[in-house]
């Protein structure tokens, strides 16, 4: 697990570090690529965990929902509406159930392993 | 007889590999947008949240700001009319004043004094002889009118009879009476004192560049006194 922690990292020094700034007219979209990253990454763990992870759909899933959202917001910006937000609630729910999914599955893999050990010593 | 096994490097997994990527952007993301709102929060302290209504409140003012100039630049216009109007007014007031001014001294009510033009008129001196007309050898006050009238054709401001101011509306009479003119221009029955010796005096106070085409003119007809070439 240290290869995505390494990945992290590489991009937060990028991004810290590097002369690129984001006109502040797009930072709107780039808070929603983080959210459709986070959520990206969120649906990858709980994949892997319940091993159906996919990298295609892992990747493309990423790729096609950061730009949808970017494409919302932009749209929203157009018509005057903060169509954005509701790429924000579809990313937040998105997260929170991922999150929800990623604890249920952990808890059990941990009751797992603790049922086994408990078997293998009674 | 032991069977080589080969080497099987341990696979890394794809999963591993994918969540390494979308992380790496995430946090590229993430730390350039932390960045970006540390620095709007610094120089604008207000939250990126708020960036709209400060456009819309920024745009408005230089709506505002474009309007006030536009009314600055017309009010400056204004001014320049009017100052040019004032300066106009003023000049015309001080045309006028000046006019009225002369007109002032022609009328006589501005005591006027300073170098001048005096010429002296007197009676012949000649004897007259039998038969000869008197009224060539002495002075008349039509003669006197005629120097007077040179004087105010050579641009003289003033002119004074014996000490009389001369005005546009003195008549004949008044300075012959004091200059001992008669107006039948018969020869003055009783001696005169010196002070009273029939003289006419013009005191001018003309422009200097008048002066001398008047005082020119005026020697070539008359006795002059008081001037000097």
């Amino acid at each position: 697990m240290w290869l995505p922690l390494i990945g992290l990292l590489l991009g937060i020094l990028i991004g810290l570090l590097s002369p690129v700034e984001i006109p502040l007219g797009y930072v709107k979209y780039t808070a929603i690529a983080i959210l459709a990253a986070i959520d990206t990454i969120l649906g990858g763990v709980r994949a892997q965990l319940e091993a159906r992870f996919d990298l295609t759909i892992f990747l493309s899933g990423f790729i096609i929902n950061a730009a949808f959202a970017a494409l919302l917001a932009g749209l929203g910006d157009l018509l005057g509406l903060d169509l954005y937000l509701g790429a924000v609630i579809a990313f937040s729910i998105r997260i929170f159930d991922n999150v929800g999914f990623i604890r249920r599955d952990l808890l059990d893999v941990y009751f797992r392993r603790v049922k086994r050990a408990r078997d293998a010593t009674g | 007889m032991t069977v080589a096994r080969p080497v099987v490097r341990p696979r890394l997994p794809w999963w591993q590999v994918g969540l390494t990527v979308v992380l790496a952007v995430g946090g590229y993301f993430a730390a350039t947008q932390i960045r970006n709102e540390l620095e709007i929060r610094e120089h604008l302290r207000i939250p990126s949240t708020r960036l709209n209504e400060l456009a819309i409140r920024l745009q408005k003012q230089e709506r505002r700001r474009a309007s006030l100039e536009a009314a600055v630049g017309e009010l400056r216009h204004q001014v320049a009319v009017l100052e040019r109007e004032a300066a106009e007014r003023q000049s015309g007031v001080a045309r006028m004043n000046r006019e009225v001014s002369e007109l002032r001294a022609l009328a006589g009510f501005i005591p006027l004094e300073g170098s001048g033009v005096v010429v002296e008129m007197r009676d012949s001196p000649r004897p007259i002889e039998p038969g000869d007309d008197p009224n060539k050898t002495i002075l008349h006050y039509t003669d006197i009118h005629a120097v007077i009238n040179d004087l105010w054709a050579a641009g003289a401001e003033a002119v004074a009879v014996n000490g009389e101011r001369i005005i546009t509306r003195t008549g004949p009479a008044a300075w012959a009476r004091r200059s001992s003119a008669t107006r039948s221009g018969s020869r003055h029955p009783t001696p005169l004192s010196p002070s009273a010796t029939p003289r006419a005096c013009w005191r001018i106070c003309s422009a200097p560049p008048a002066r001398p085409r008047f005082c020119g003119r005026l020697a070539s007809r008359y006795a002059c006194r008081g001037w000097s070439a």
